[in-house]
């Protein structure tokens, strides 16, 4: 269901607050996505003329699931606060106190419902951490990862049913990287209209046990980041390719990570978007020695790449210009 | 484990249906009835006993709340105020529970709901509270058929189970078992007719009149057959004795006459043979002389008799017979002169 049909069929009281959500609702590390609205209902009888509906699902990005929550309100009642039924958690029951936007509600704020479903978001992100306490294993991993200043208020937590038939518990993090893309070409996009977003980097990591025996991690980019990342390798990510542009000079930078990384330096290899060498190949250069050392964490070894990068693609560029054809 | 079912009369849902049909939002309200707990002993002779504890809820009545949102805030707090208002007509501990009835929703607890049922709990000190809901919604979209699914809740550690409503009057058709008596109906025209008639039929212990005079009949028929019991015992033991008599007497025949058959015949004594012993206590009585005959004056005493007292002399001891008897003046009277 789109958002115009969302608002048009929404009850006039109610349509700020559904418009809050569906246009500005982006809650959570992955912003990239707004808040989705479906099945929407009405809770006034069939001969009620519309638009009267005042009931839907909430759909939510949370920790690599959509979380499907229930919204209620009353179309005679629009002043009411809205009800909520958490969908398959039916166990969570988060503190009033901690939900001021609830405590408070106030109809006439368009961004109050908006407000109040990020609190609640919260809630539940407490309440998925507590059921990590039934393995000790992936709480120490929880514990690790919020002592990290870079993750500790950047993840969030999914702790999966026990399956009923094996008895395992299973468990998501989903963490934001904190990566710089300050340098990441502008977003062209078709529709210019459309907002990409924030640059964002995440993280999945997925325990299909309690033991973390089984780990599957997992990248998402946000949109804009993919379309400046050109290529990488999914499974193993040994390799990435970059479409930079430095002073409207467009260029490719292939990264490769060799088989004893970090012991092992990255071969750099800069490639042209322009010229050709006599063979018909892209025009390239392959840097292997640069300023790296193997104690640098991946922050400040892409910190360190982007500053050799500034000082070389000058020299690139003229070697370009001067041995590429165009 | 209890087994909590919730049981709910026709008209009772009826009547809830008809508030939601008329309502143009979400209904709620205040559930009255009452809850009972019983235990079944199963006793068998092939497994230990098994003891089964049934909890259920009646619902006889619901009260509406007016207005939405009336009886609590925001975050589930109640307005006990508006609460006692509700309750105005009806005793607080007929409240069982509450209900709320939402269209095109699922068939679980809000948020608020499970916060107000733990308040209710709470504030009307029974942790036995259930909440009903109902959810009609639309199957087709024409309209053309709706569905009205309902159930209960109820709250157990905070953690909430679906308890099954059962229709009272639809399939209870309980011909295995006894027949549980339903809780007494709260309706006043009932209460009134029943204050009215019922001294005809029940007695002051709320039992039926005819029960209680049946019991004492038994009663009766009990103590009279106790007594007849008592009869036959004794009559029982009498023959039993009589017969251990017989049976005594005839073995001591039986051996007699078997002696008898061994012993040589003894003479045959005549039949005019004496018995001496007799004829002693008929002589000694013969000289008594009260049982002589004796000649009386004309004022019916007895007169001395020569020839009695001369026996009696005789046969006295020797030393009495020199003494002269002494002689019996008669009390009043002429003596009659006697010749010698």
């Amino acid at each position: 269901m789109s958002p115009e049909v969302a608002l048009h069929r929404i009850s006039p009281e109610l349509r700020p607050l559904l418009c809050n959500v569906v246009r500005n609702g982006r809650v959570g590390l992955d912003s990239t996505n707004c808040l989705r609205v479906t099945d929407l209902k009405t809770g006034c009888t069939s001969l009620t003329p519309g638009p009267c509906c005042d009931r839907f699902k909430l759909h939510i990005p949370y920790a690599g699931e959509t979380l499907k929550w229930d919204i209620i309100f009353n179309a005679r009642y629009p002043e009411l606060p809205p009800d909520f039924i958490f969908g398959e958690d039916a166990e969570f029951l988060p503190e009033p106190s901690e939900l001021p936007h609830l405590v408070h509600w106030d109809a006439g704020n368009p961004e109050c419902l908006l407000q109040l479903v990020k609190e609640l978001i919260q809630q539940y992100h407490h309440y998925q951490c507590q059921r990590l306490r039934e393995s000790s294993r992936l709480l120490f991993e929880y514990d690790s990862l919020l002592e990290d200043p870079n993750y500790g208020h950047n993840m969030e937590i999914y702790a999966g049913r026990k399956n009923s038939w094996t008895g395992e518990f299973s468990a998501r993090f989903l963490l934001k990287l904190p990566v710089d893309f300050s340098n990441i070409p502008v977003y062209l996009l078709k529709d210019t209209a459309l907002d990409p977003g924030e640059d964002v980097a995440l993280l999945s990591v997925s325990f299909e046990d309690a033991e973390a025996t089984q780990v599957f991690p997992k990248l998402y980019l946000s949109p804009s980041i993919e379309q400046g990342v050109v290529e990488y390798d999914a499974e193993g990510f040994t390799k990435l390719t970059l479409l930079l542009m430095w002073k409207d000079f467009c260029f490719l930078v292939h990264v490769d990570l060799p088989l004893y990384f970090p012991r092992d330096q990255p071969t750099l290899t800069f490639q042209s978007v322009y010229h050709f060498t006599n063979s018909g190949q892209l025009y390239s250069q392959v840097q292997k020695s640069y300023p790296y050392s193997p104690r640098w964490d991946g922050n400040e070894m892409a910190k360190r790449a982007k500053a050799y990068f500034k000082s070389f693609i000058p020299q690139f560029q003229e070697g370009a210009f001067a041995n590429g054809k165009l | 484990m209890a087994e909590p079912t919730v049981r709910v009369s026709g008209t009772v849902l009826a009547s809830l249906m008809f508030q939601h049909l008329n309502s143009d939002s979400d209904v709620e309200g205040l559930v009255l009835g009452e809850g009972r707990i019983e235990e079944q002993v199963t006793i068998s002779d092939s497994q230990a006993d098994h003891i089964h504890i049934e909890e259920t809820y009646n619902v006889q009545k619901h009260i509406a709340c007016h207005r939405l949102n009336t009886l609590y805030s925001s975050t589930g707090d109640l307005n006990m105020e508006a609460v006692q208002k509700m309750l105005v007509d009806n005793k607080r501990e007929s409240v069982i529970g509450w209900y709320r009835q939402r269209r095109n929703t699922e068939q679980q607890m809000t948020l608020r709901e499970k916060l107000i049922h733990e308040n209710l709990k709470n504030v009307l000190s029974n942790p036995h509270m259930i909440f009903l809901l109902l959810t009609p919604s639309k199957v087709t979209p024409s309209g053309s058929t709706h569905r009205m699914e309902y159930s209960a809740f109820i709250s157990r550690s905070r953690r909430f189970v679906n308890v099954p409503i059962l229709i009272t009057n639809l399939g209870l058709l309980e011909q295995l078992a006894y027949w549980k008596v339903s809780t007494s109906c709260s309706a006043a025209g009932y209460s009134l007719t029943m204050k009215k008639h019922g001294s005809r039929f029940f007695s002051s212990d709320g039992l039926l009149k005819e029960v209680k005079e049946v019991n004492s009949m038994n009663e009766s028929l009990q103590v009279e057959l106790q007594k007849s019991c008592r009869d036959v015992e004794e009559s029982e033991r009498l023959v039993e004795a009589l017969q251990a008599e017989v049976s005594s007497l005839r073995r001591r025949l039986k051996e007699k006459q078997q002696k008898e058959a061994t012993e040589e015949p003894e003479p045959v004594r005549s039949s005019d043979q004496r018995n001496v012993r007799l004829q002693e206590s008929v002589s000694s009585l013969s000289c008594c002389p009260l049982f002589c005959s004796q000649t009386l004056n004309l004022q019916g005493f007895p007169l001395p008799d020569v020839s009695t007292a001369t026996q009696v002399n005789a046969d006295s001891p020797p030393a009495n017979r020199n003494r002269k008897r002494p002689r019996e003046e008669p009390m009043g009277g002429d003596r009659k002169r006697r010749r010698s």
